[in-house]
């Protein structure tokens, strides 16, 4: 890859790839790392990409990988409490907060495609593909996470 | 009200670190350097040293307080007086201190299991905040004689501030983790601790550059006391690869595919093995991708099933791999009923 792609992609995307990573694993230490990982294939990639949606695809994937790949080794096993986030996230007010925690207490299986779906704005099916999950599995997680959401922060969805 | 704008308003605070994207970008400079993470340690063939700021509720208790909660954390229940004994007999008093100028750094006590070791290191001299984390700016840990003789091995370590003790010190925890395919034990007697610790660093937010608060170098050596480590030893052992590892690697054809283990050794602290991958070709491609997944735990006689906090493996001279896992607090070994390694169980008589 040549540099001024990969300066360009790594300028516009490295954020994204940091807060999947955190969605996924929860641990702000473990994250970086995989966004290391994640743009050191990117530099070492010799996938053409046929424009910039596919290079954000390719990124996601790979991070998913990624991610998937550290968490289920025994080979490096770290958890961090949800403090060590605050830092990182600067949240200004309350009701940020208190998003920010709620995300973040549920299973993988629901903070993962939440943040695909409303941070990321892929459509449920692009999610389902992202994830190798069906569409309908996905439906089901999207509604028990703004479920479990509602319940903790006791506030209603505009969009459910 | 909970909508999209206000999720994606949130999430854009959440930001990787200034040092992450220095290094990232840093990447385009040096397309040939080396990954800046390290490898798992299943990839390891030569010695390498992990620095990890452990993030934890504060502490002050003692080694055997540390494994106590430890094991609460991961099994819901207490230690059992016979465990706290098996804790007790690998755990002894050092009380070493060295002064840099205001700053005094105590190696409080430790507890030295097969590959594994623990110590409590306390930092004192300075007004530290309850709620701050401290580390060192570097630090080198060492174990001499090199139980590896030389030969293929790896260690990892970790050393992070765990709490403040009733006097104001920093408690920090240093944990090393070795993998020595001479099998060698560190509580076999005869090797010493070498420690080196330099400049105290307050330890930011992952958003900010940690910031060294004083600076200075405490060295120490350490001999590790001999200690009598119950092992269950096992010949060998056919183990099936995992589901997780067809799942992380996209693919079905490790049905089936399995790993002979020999010279399996069970303590108090950990279990270490030996394997090879297949002569067969398409064998060894699944088995080496499948290794780094290869999940290992510990099921007791009471049937709770305790996973093993950390493992590696090594390259041993004729090709094989050594392969460590340890345990997160020392157990006693007569309460194993059985090991889950993989997919497969394997009794303990």
């Amino acid at each position: 890859m040549d540099q001024t792609t990969f300066t360009h992609l790594a300028e516009t995307y490295l954020d994204m790839v940091y807060r999947l990573a955190c969605h996924y694993l929860r641990s702000p230490q473990d994250a970086d790392d995989v966004t290391q990982e994640v743009f050191l294939r990117l530099l070492r990639t010799d996938t053409a990409f046929d424009g910039e949606e596919h290079a954000r695809h390719w990124l996601v994937r790979v991070t998913l990988n990624e991610a998937k790949r550290l968490c289920r080794s025994p080979w490096r096993q770290r958890t961090a409490p949800l403090e060590d986030f605050h830092g990182t996230a600067a949240l200004p007010g309350e009701e940020q907060r208190a998003l920010f925690e709620a995300v973040m207490d549920l299973p993988r299986k629901y903070r993962v495609p939440l943040y695909l779906y409303y941070y990321e704005g892929y459509s449920v099916g692009e999610t389902a593909e992202l994830l190798g999950r069906k569409v309908s599995t996905v439906q089901t997680w999207l509604a028990r996470g703004r479920e479990q959401l509602k319940k903790q922060l006791q506030e209603d969805w505009s969009d459910d | 009200m909970i909508d999209r704008k206000r999720y994606r308003e949130t999430f854009s605070h959440l930001r990787a670190s200034p040092e992450t994207r220095r290094r990232i970008l840093d990447m385009e400079m040096k397309q040939n350097r080396r990954r800046p993470r390290l490898a798992p340690l299943a990839l390891a063939a030569a010695l390498v040293a992990v620095l990890a700021v452990t993030a934890m509720a504060a502490f002050s208790g003692t080694l055997k307080d540390w494994f106590a909660r430890e094991w609460a954390n991961r099994t819901g229940g207490e230690i059992s007086e016979e465990q706290a004994l098996v804790i007790d007999s690998l755990t002894e008093k050092v009380g070493e201190s060295r002064t840099v100028g205001d700053v005094t750094v105590t190696v409080d006590s430790i507890t030295v299991g097969s590959d594994t070791l623990w110590a409590l290191v306390d930092v004192e001299g300075l007004d530290f905040a309850a709620n701050a984390r401290y580390t060192f700016g570097k630090m080198n840990v060492e174990v001499l004689s090199d139980p590896s003789e030389g030969a293929y091995g790896g260690a990892s370590y970790s050393l992070g501030s765990i709490g403040l003790t009733e006097s104001g010190a920093v408690r920090m925890l240093l944990e090393y983790d070795g993998i020595f395919s001479t099998a060698n034990q560190l509580n076999a007697g005869g090797y010493t601790l070498e420690l080196r610790l330099s400049d105290l660093t307050l330890h930011r937010s992952p958003g900010e550059r940690d910031e060294v608060i004083y600076e200075g170098q405490w060295d120490f050596s350490i001999p590790l006391t001999e200690s009598m480590l119950p092992t269950i030893a096992i010949d060998s052992a056919v183990v099936a690869i995992g589901a997780g590892a067809e799942e992380a690697e996209g693919t079905e054809t490790a049905s089936g595919v399995t790993f002979t283990l020999w010279d399996i050794r069970v303590t108090a602290t950990g279990l270490s093995f030996y394997t090879a991958y297949s002569d067969d070709e398409a064998v060894e491609r699944v088995q080496m991708a499948a290794l780094s997944y290869l999940e290992v735990s510990v099921i007791l006689s009471d049937g709770t099933e305790v996973s093993a906090n950390s493992s590696g493996g090594s390259r041993t001279e004729d090709g094989g791999w050594y392969c460590t896992s340890q345990w997160p607090a020392p157990l006693n070994v007569e309460d194993i009923a059985a090991l889950r390694i993989g997919e497969t169980e394997i009794p303990i008589n």
